[in-house]
């Protein structure tokens, strides 16, 4: 299988296969390094170049989504990183809206129990104004506008109880000072 | 005393089904439907369903504890920290069923638990406190003369309340609205009780606190004290013991306070006097937390002694097994609270299924944590998941324990503070000693990009993805946090078995 990895800025291509032993290994192009895994996880022994650490890895992105893209939390020696991993054929693309001004979905990032709704539908916003109130494990965390625009549709009211990615709010470009 | 029956949950429970355990007493626990597998419910000898996962329906249901302790056959309850600990009128309850608190009695919980008539008492025994309101039920109008008399910034409190919550800092009088409005609905939420009073907020200062023990003869003892400055939002993060700030003539002149401050107050029982320490040396008091601590594993660590079993001998009546002169604190312990929390996002709450876990050990090395692989780390209670304590023959060989054991944990399937206390524990700052409490909320635009750049283990990581990614399409049944994915290649029975326990978590996943 040969995915790309992608690290914050970093993209690297690899190749895994599995070995006799049952172990894997893992080909980094352009590097000519082969890695090597141990072990059976959750708890895997890497080998990169001569330098070894445990790691576990759980995926973050949802089960349904068999294929790739994915995301994967990783941990290395009490360090955590966020792993993308993509298809080469069909590398991840696409815009996001929410930077260039289009319509940006405000979701809640946790579920909770929404405890105040802070703006109402036609209303201005700028960036990091509040824009709901979310309750989580008894504290209360302010859901902030990304960017600057108008409120065009508000999808919550206070009391509801909100899964973690439900649209809260809905926020298109600024007004034309109408 | 006999059976204790321990109205809590997670790591604390734990902690008091092992004082049990070592005292030849029986523990009882009881359980909402969210920890019926728990290790304490585990452990102990008898389990005790009483209620919903919401704390409303179950740690917080005076009549349903007291019952269980009743019908267990229970002659004690100890509240641990949290839920009821600093409730009055949950001690008296208990008493008056016949049964033994573990904790002070009703009127000195009373009169130290409330923030607000702490203050008036300390003020009345010469214990320096902070200019402030000494009015429980202050309103808004109140706070903001009181405000604008002594200056921004300002510090709203729960008159209740304790651990940060219902807790506001104020730096402008356009804030103050918002502030108090989240603050009386966190005190409403945590403590039942809405009242918030103000007092002025000093900067650069310390988090110094004392820990007293007092037993029901009239003796009273301090046992060193703890420095908790590095906390984020008023919720401590990392606590250790001794204090970097505090010299023997000051600690001494603490400890003292702690003493009056309990006898003032007829306190008994294992407690806390909270004081701010400026930069001249100035302590202030803040509250008296009338209950076990979190953090206390960090003074058990350097004086040797077992808080939760002296807090159950004095709570039988019997005298303290120690005098003021044979506590002789011993090296250096340093706390981490891991929470279920990232903080290279904000601490925002992480919640998930745990999906394997690994303790550290070795020299010094002690964790108190309820964690098992398949706990689900919920919303509905504290994000506190463990505590790692490490204890060195001083704080410089505490703090390379307490590395070694935080790079060893492993806790899969969640995002924890683990990475949080590494950048903090390997920065000059923290070993020279220089923080306040508002180092922690100062440092994260800082410290935040460097724990979400990770470490310099990136291909390692990168490695470790695609391997377990190729395992799990090889398998062809991926899972995950999420539950099982539509085209589980499972058997009928554990698909039937997943929708059944799907369902439950629906309903029970729900805020009421």
């Amino acid at each position: 299988m040969k995915v790309i990895a992608r690290i914050g800025e970093r993209e690297i291509v690899l190749e895994v296969s599995r070995t006799e032993a049952g172990g894997h290994a893992v080909g980094i192009a352009g590097r000519g390094v082969a890695a090597q895994a141990h072990g059976t996880g959750p708890f895997r022994t890497i080998d990169v170049d001569g330098r070894a650490a445990e790691a576990s890895a759980w995926r973050t992105s949802r089960p349904g989504l068999a294929g790739l893209p994915q995301t994967w939390d990783v941990s290395v020696g009490g360090r955590i990183y966020a792993v993308h991993l993509a298809d080469p054929l069909r590398p991840a693309g696409g815009v996001d809206a929410a930077a260039t001004g289009g319509p940006a979905e405000i979701r809640a990032v946790m579920p909770g129990k929404v405890v105040a709704v802070l703006v109402v539908e036609g209303r201005e916003v700028q960036a990091g104004q509040g824009l709901v109130v979310v309750e989580a494990m008894k504290m209360e965390n302010e859901i902030t506008a990304p960017r600057a625009g108008r409120v065009t549709s508000v999808t919550v009211q206070p009391g509801e109880p909100v899964e973690a990615g439900a649209i809260l709010v809905v926020l298109g470009p600024p007004g034309d000072g109408s | 005393m006999r059976r204790i029956l321990i109205a809590n949950r997670g790591e604390i429970a734990l902690r008091v089904v092992r004082a049990c355990r070592d005292l030849g007493l029986s523990p009882v626990m009881v359980y909402s439907e969210a920890d019926r597998g728990s290790l304490p419910v585990r452990l102990a000898d008898a389990a005790v369903p009483i209620g919903e996962a919401q704390a409303s329906a179950s740690y917080l249901n005076a009549a349903a504890l007291i019952e269980a302790a009743l019908r267990s056959g229970a002659d004690a309850i100890h509240p641990g920290y949290g839920f009821l600990a600093e409730n009055a009128d949950f001690a008296e309850a208990v008493a008056q069923a016949g049964l033994v608190f573990i904790g002070p009695p009703p009127a000195a919980m009373r009169a130290v638990g409330d923030k607000v008539e702490a203050r008036r008492l300390m003020a009345k025994s010469g214990v320096p406190i902070i200019p402030g309101l000494n009015d429980r039920a202050a309103d808004g109008g109140t706070i903001a003369a009181f405000a604008r008399q002594a200056g921004y910034p300002i510090l709203l409190k729960a008159a209740a309340g304790g651990g940060g919550k219902g807790m506001r800092v104020v730096r402008a009088e356009g804030e103050l609205a918002a502030a108090l409005r989240g603050a009386r609905s966190e005190a409403k939420a945590s403590f039942g009780d809405d009242g918030v009073y103000a007092e002025k907020f000093l900067e650069g200062v310390r988090h110094v606190e004392i820990q007293m023990i007092a037993d029901a003869h009239g003796h009273a003892v301090w046992l060193g004290e703890r420095e908790c400055s590095l906390q984020r939002r008023h919720q401590k993060l990392i606590e250790e013991s001794p204090s970097m700030a505090v010299d023997p003539a000051l600690r001494a002149r603490m400890g003292a306070l702690a003493v009056q401050v309990a006898h003032a107050s007829g306190y008994r029982n294992a407690g806390t006097v909270e004081f701010l320490l400026d930069g001249a040396g100035q302590p202030y008091f803040m509250e008296v937390n009338a209950r076990l601590q979190v953090e206390h594993p960090v003074t058990e660590m350097v004086t040797g002694l077992d808080l939760v079993r002296a807090q159950i001998e004095v709570a039988a009546g019997a005298p303290l097994p120690f005098r003021q002169e044979e506590v002789k604190p011993r090296g250096w312990a340093i706390e981490c609270r891991i929470l279920a929390e990232d903080p290279a996002n904000g601490f925002r709450p992480h919640p998930g299924r745990i999906a394997a876990v690994r303790l550290p050990a070795g020299p010094g090395i002690r964790v108190d944590t309820a964690l098992q692989p398949g706990d689900e780390v919920s919303l509905h209670y504290d994000a506190l998941i463990a505590k790692l304590v490490a204890w060195g023959a001083d704080r410089d060989e505490a703090v390379r324990r307490m590395l070694r054991a935080l790079r060893e944990f492993q806790i899969a399937g969640i995002r924890t503070t683990i990475p949080f206390h590494i950048e903090v524990l390997e920065g000059g700052d923290f070993r020279a000693g220089r923080f306040d409490i508002a180092w922690v909320d100062r440092m994260m635009p800082v410290l935040a990009p460097r724990l979400a750049a990770g470490g310099d283990a990136a291909e390692i990581a990168a490695v470790a993805a695609a391997v377990a990614a190729y395992e799990e399409a090889r398998r062809g049944a991926p899972r995950g946090a999420e539950g099982p994915a539509p085209g589980d290649t499972a058997s009928p029975w554990v698909m039937a078995g997943r929708r059944v326990q799907m369902q439950g978590r629906g309903s029970r996943g729900r805020w009421a």
